[in-house]
């Protein structure tokens, strides 16, 4: 069959995997050798190949703790996700009201909120001494905190929850949006009262995009990090927590890479469900027509004002926590109350090597925009090799093996890279923060090459056509046609890159060392030494650097483009 | 010389076979219309002259040179794609000097702007393409192919995009172009009246085989098939038996009745087809035939008539169709005996 | 494009060799440098060793530190040149790891004043420069009197239900040292004393700042502390809100000990470092910074402080063959019941 196709075809095949070589090297020495490392660890005992610390890791009842905790905790998420999250997906798709663009908008900002950030807010905000409580205190007269939130699994839930409804909301919104309101209308014609074409006709349309909703938030709330360790205590642990604290703070090798290769198989695990179930979560039926809208505030429906009830509760918990964190940072507690102060920043600032970081501040957050930086930069240059690769080569195989980061969890890979740097090659590296540079190369770039690949399908493969009848090589045509054109995926691609790479805390937790600090872990080591005011201007000084970038990159590629012409 | 010529190429995509021993030749600064159905083999085949796709077995000279084994690139051939190609993130000046990287810069943008003056665009030079109406952006494409000189230049169903109306003025337009440049130019199409129109020589293809090929009048007024007799326009085929051979003419049986044709090489007894054109058959007076539908084109009616089993395509003036009958007569300038084996 | 990259690069190169000037790194646990003479011992370390700088890093409790400390040999990282902050109860396991030089005595001049019932048999490796009781504290304005615990098994009265903080016994010495308390009190039965007390606990805290932070803030009344922290109490809020509880006069005795990591490069400095805190000017400061009791006798003591820092009368202390033999085994003990509830 392969020689039906020509010999042209072939050329092609051969190209695609001279690309794949550069990314499969890197991923050799970066990914696969140290993964092994860590699986070597946890499963060769004495040179022999043994399942003993496995079964001795899953025994173990704290272990078994984990793992139960994690999934109880995962469920409940999800579940709180979906109920808070669909009656925002529902309100955006059948109400038309003042700043409903601007809530669209908004429902985009988890995906690059760092976590610790939510759990600096939730702190802040649902505490016993945090906002919420003063208010009511103050509000109701009572002597004791009403809401005792903190240090207990709903903490985690509901901070979850915070994260992930929105998720849900923008599926559920986008599949609603896209169905076409004349299946509901015919169902109508044909007898089905508004309930009954709601829950036979919209719901079961609906059900594809909320199951791949729920998939996908039950994945994070599974491997949740930063959110499980500042709010959990000693009690509540994930199995990320676990891994963590068993290589960073209790030492233990042998049982932290017994854990590990659990904590891998898990991971694997979802992710090729996740994937593979993917394939059923398509949104039926395109629309020509979209979804009718009716005004929320309308003077013959008041019942439609019940959303109030919806939305009031909701902006608090959303809402609530982001602004105790960014108001925390400008006000100074002193006897008789809060006053406004500069202090925080100057100290989030401050050049001086803080004890409690292992590096000063500013030297922290200079890490963390050059390593960002040269994360995206990595991420860009391999999602971009490793798009090209497969378009060329298509082999299941392939794919499978130049994507397989995407299945690991971050704490693993974390853990991989402590070990490998160790030893060379890796061990060569001039000194600096490159074990995390790495590490977050891998965990971002495959989704670069996530979202360039659809993009790069999409062009019309005439163009390059064209340009090689009108005399360019192959590789020109690329650099010419088919590179400025993928730019303005790219540059979206690279800013996500960024923006998840600077908030990002699981690897820069495993690989931080004196010197070696990051924004997100200052955050949270401020805020477990509850050191509030500090880690609310770090927050806030992330939330703007992240910000910042986004806005330079896309004006970057705008001015780019400008300077072409 | 033959400045192009296709040697036996073959081509096949899995079981089909695209391409069937295609062998054809191109004089220099002569326009040669592939034409055919969908699916004939003749974009395959352009795609083999560019070198986008690679042939199974032949070879393809360009200018006495063997190029089979080039790449595009190394070919100058150039292409008007059916959908236009044009880059959409560079300027129209720019896309038409896409193809003159070779050259510095000031000649590069002296020649874009020549050949936009050609195709009457100079305004537009630095506009978008996504600013265009279609048949602007037609002409892009045209310069674009044109401006580095290319030895060939194909056409992939240039007008097929755009409206009827505007095809037709830019069809003439497009032919006037090519001959006052003087460009070899092989021109693929399914419309049959574009091919006439254009082409200094047709080349019919039919499930990836030459069927025929000649300047265009040859092939329309003598197809050797009734496949090429449909193919370029309205046509009257009927299974026919000959009678009888004398003198050049031949008697044919056809239908029940008998007519007078030109025998060509026919004998005595061969099985045939009986092929007339409609503009060549006389109404008024003859055979009776019924009207069975008759169509109003402006200037004329085309009217299809049976009798007994013979179907006939005719066309009758404005003026005179009349009632539920026409009397037609066929002289023997008017058939044309065509070959005809028990499966064709 | 591009350029972003060189900036990044050059910025990279410049985080990655800023760590290499002349210096002394010591690993402690965060109160000392949050709290204690941290930045004096600095300022007398670098008046005498002019060109070496003094870096404290304390990220956390100090048996976390420890196990860092640990670990980082382990892996052939770079790590510290001095850890202080080893409690009694940790030393075997860091002795077990290797983790320290044998000590030169004579390099450190004012181990004379150190007596003898704290210092260990051979303090070949180790030096103690101070120690305390840990003990329970409560505050009195959020505690009713009828509530205030005496005894270890007062803590287990439902009135208590979450106004307990603890510390976690695998990253915190006062963590550890309290279990090991409740161990030497209840000897078999301390597992069914900790499943009926985990109700009461608010939370379990990975290290003491956090905990007393969060008493200081009003988030629970009742937190394991030291015998000092009445003395805290009157010397700096100027009242004795803070009361320190000994149940049954008891209270788990804690020593602290300094060491030289193994790998230093530099084991004079350190020698010096370590006569330095235990000299008279950093002792004396060790009452009212650290709230601890200093190691160096010869050393003055605040009169404030000696009025109101208690000592129980029953001082528990393990011991520490023992502690070294079952230390996992009730660590893992702990860790059961503590998932369990």
């Amino acid at each position: 069959m392969a020689a039906d196709f020509g010999r042209k075809l072939d050329a092609r095949r051969w190209a695609g995997w001279a690309l794949a070589l550069a990314p499969l090297a890197f991923l050799a020495v970066a990914f696969f050798s140290p993964l092994w490392e860590v699986l070597r660890r946890g499963l060769l005992v004495e040179g022999q190949w043994s399942t003993d610390l496995l079964r001795a890791v899953l025994a173990d009842q704290y272990v078994r703790h984990l793992l139960s905790f994690t999934l109880r905790q995962a469920l409940l998420s999800t579940l709180l996700s979906l109920v808070l999250g669909f009656p925002l997906g529902w309100l955006l798709t059948r109400y038309s009201f003042p700043g409903k663009r601007s809530l669209k908008a908004l429902t985009l900002v988890p995906f690059v909120l760092p976590p610790i950030t939510v759990a600096l807010g939730f702190v802040l905000f649902f505490g016993h001494a945090g906002h919420l409580n003063q208010a009511l205190m103050w509000l109701l007269r009572l002597s004791e905190p009403p809401i005792r939130l903190l240090y207990s699994l709903w903490a985690i839930v509901l901070a979850h929850a915070f994260y992930n409804a929105p998720v849900v909301a923008r599926f559920v919104n986008v599949a609603w949006e896209a169905q076409d309101p004349a299946l509901t209308e015919a169902a109508r014609v044909l007898g089905a009262g508004r309930l009954r074409s709601f829950i036979t006709v919209t719901i079961p349309g609906l059900f594809p995009a909320v199951l791949s909703a729920l998939a996908l938030v039950f994945v994070l709330c599974t491997l949740s990090f930063a959110i499980p360790l500042a709010l959990g205590g000693a009690r509540y642990a994930t199995v990320e927590v676990g891994v963590y604290l068993l290589a960073r703070v209790y030492v233990d090798l042998p049982r932290t890479a017994a854990l590990a290769a659990v904590v891998l198989g898990i991971s694997l695990l979802l992710t090729y469900l996740y994937l593979r179930g993917g394939g059923l979560f398509h949104t039926l039926s395109s629309a020509d027509r979209r979804q009718p809208t009716v005004p929320l505030a309308c003077r013959r429906h008041p019942a439609r004002l019940l959303w109030l009830g919806y939305l009031i509760p909701a902006g608090v918990v959303f809402a609530g926590p982001i602004a105790a964190v960014i108001a925390d940072s400008f006000l100074r507690a002193a006897p008789g109350g809060a006053s406004p102060t500069l202090h925080w920043y100057r100290l989030a600032l401050s050049t001086d090597t803080s004890a409690l970081l292992g590096a000063s501040p500013l030297g922290s957050i200079t890490t963390s925009v050059a390593v960002a930086a040269a994360a995206a930069g990595g991420a860009l240059a391999l999602g971009v090799a490793i798009s090209a690769s497969l378009r060329a080569v298509r082999s299941r195989v392939l794919e499978t093996v130049l994507m397989a980061p995407l299945g690991v969890s971050s704490v693993v890979l974390g853990l991989a890279l402590l070990l490998a740097f160790r030893r060379p090659p890796l061990s060569y590296l001039p000194p600096g923060p490159w074990p995390l540079v790495l590490a977050h190369v891998l965990i971002v770039y495959p989704f670069v090459v996530r979202s360039i690949r659809p993009l790069w399908q999409s062009l019309d493969p005439s163009l390059v056509e064209a340009a090689r009848t009108l005399g360019a090589t192959r590789r020109e045509a690329f650099g010419s046609v088919e590179l400025p054109l993928l730019k303005p995926g790219l540059l979206v691609a690279g800013a996500l890159a960024f923006a998840l790479s600077l908030g990002e805390m699981t690897a820069a937790a495993m690989l931080a060392r004196p010197g070696l600090n990051t924004i997100p872990l200052a955050i949270y080591q401020f805020l477990s030494a509850r050191r509030f005011g500090a880690a609310s201007a770090m927050a806030t000084v992330l939330m703007v650097v992240t910000a910042v970038a986004v806005l330079l990159w896309e004006r970057l590629g705008r001015v780019g483009e400008a300077a072409e012409q | 010389m033959s400045f192009l010529v296709l040697s036996g190429i073959d081509k096949r995509f899995g079981s089909v076979v695209a391409v069937d021993n295609l062998t054809l030749e191109v004089a220099q600064g002569e326009v040669v219309a592939l034409i055919g159905p969908s699916g004939c083999g003749k974009t395959t085949t352009l795609r083999i002259i560019s070198g986008l796709e690679r042939a199974d077995a032949g070879r393809v000279f360009l200018r006495g040179k063997d190029v089979t084994s080039l790449p595009p690139e190394a070919r100058a051939v150039g292409l008007v794609f059916q959908s236009y190609a044009l880059f959409p993130h560079l300027t129209v000046e720019k896309n038409v000097a896409y193809g003159l990287r070779r050259m510095p810069r000031r000649e590069r943008s002296h020649r874009a702007k020549e050949l936009l003056q050609l195709v009457g665009l100079e305004e537009h030079g630095g506009r978008r393409p996504h600013q265009l109406s279609q048949g602007q952006k037609q002409r892009v494409a045209l310069a674009r192919a044109l401006a580095p000189q290319p030895n060939v230049l194909l056409l992939d169903e240039p007008l097929a995009a755009l409206d009827a109306a505007l095809r037709t003025s830019l069809r003439s337009e497009l032919k006037h172009m090519l001959h006052q440049l003087g460009v070899t130019a092989l021109y693929v199409t399914h419309d049959q009246a574009e091919a006439l129109a254009l082409a200094d020589r047709l080349a019919v293809m039919r499930a990836g085989v030459l069927e025929q090929e000649g300047p265009p009048e040859r092939v329309y007024m003598r197809p050797e098939s009734p496949f090429v007799a449909r193919f370029l326009g309205r046509a009257n085929i009927w299974p026919a038996r000959v009678t009888e051979v004398r003198d050049g003419q031949a008697q044919v049986d056809a239908g029940g009745e008998t007519f007078t044709a030109p025998a060509g090489q026919m004998r005595t007894g061969d099985k045939a087809y009986l092929f007339s054109r409609p503009e060549d058959v006389q109404p008024g007076s003859g055979i009776p035939f019924q009207v069975e539908r008759a169509e109003y084109q402006g200037d004329r009616w085309e009217v299809q008539a049976r009798r007994g089993e013979l179907e006939v395509l005719v066309y009758v003036a404005r003026d005179t169709l009349l009632g539920a009958e026409v009397q037609l007569s066929f002289p023997p300038s008017s058939f044309q005996l065509l070959p005809r084996e028990s499966d064709r | 494009m591009r350029r972003l990259y060189c900036v990044a690069m050059v910025l990279m190169l410049a985080v990655g060799l800023s760590g290499t000037a002349d210096e002394l790194v010591v690993y402690t646990y965060d109160s000392f440098v949050a709290w204690g003479p941290a930045q004096e011992i600095k300022e007398k370390f670098e008046e005498t060793h002019p060109g070496t700088e003094l870096v404290w890093i304390a990220p956390g409790d100090s048996s976390e530190m420890l196990s860092r400390l640990l670990g980082e040999l382990e892996l052939g990282l770079p790590t510290a040149d001095v850890f202080l902050g080893a409690a009694d109860v940790e030393v075997p396991r860091a002795l077990d790891h290797e983790a320290f030089l044998p000590l030169e005595p004579q390099l450190i001049t004012n181990l004379k004043y150190v007596p003898d019932d704290i210092r260990l048999q051979d303090d070949a490796y180790v030096v103690p420069y101070d120690y305390g009781y840990v003990t329970l504290v409560y505050d009195a304005e959020a505690l009713p009197d009828e509530h205030v615990p005496t005894t270890l098994e007062d803590l287990l009265h439902p009135e208590l239900a979450d106004k307990i903080v603890l510390q976690d016994p695998r990253t915190s010495s006062p963590g550890l040292s309290f279990l090991l308390w409740t161990i030497a009190h209840f000897e078999e039965g301390w597992t069914d004393f900790w499943r009926e007390l985990l109700p009461n606990v608010l939370t379990v805290t990975r290290g003491w700042t956090e905990s007393f932070e969060m008493f200081e803030a009003g988030e629970a009344p009742i937190v394991v502390s030291y015998s000092t922290d009445e003395a805290y109490s009157y010397i700096v809020h100027g009242d004795l809100r803070y009361r320190v509880l000994t149940p049954s006069g008891e209270g788990y005795r804690q020593v602290e000990y300094m060491g030289v990591v193994r790998t230093t490069d530099s084991p004079d400095l350190a020698h010096s470092l370590l006569d330095i805190v235990l000299s008279h000017q950093v002792q004396e400061l060790i009452p009212t910074s650290q709230w601890m009791f200093p190691a160096n006798q010869d050393a003055d003591t605040p009169a404030d402080f000696q009025e109101h820092a208690i000592v129980p009368e029953n001082p528990v202390a393990l011991d520490m063959d023992a502690v070294e033999e079952k230390l996992e085994e009730w660590i893992s003990e702990w860790q059961r019941i503590l998932v369990e509830s």
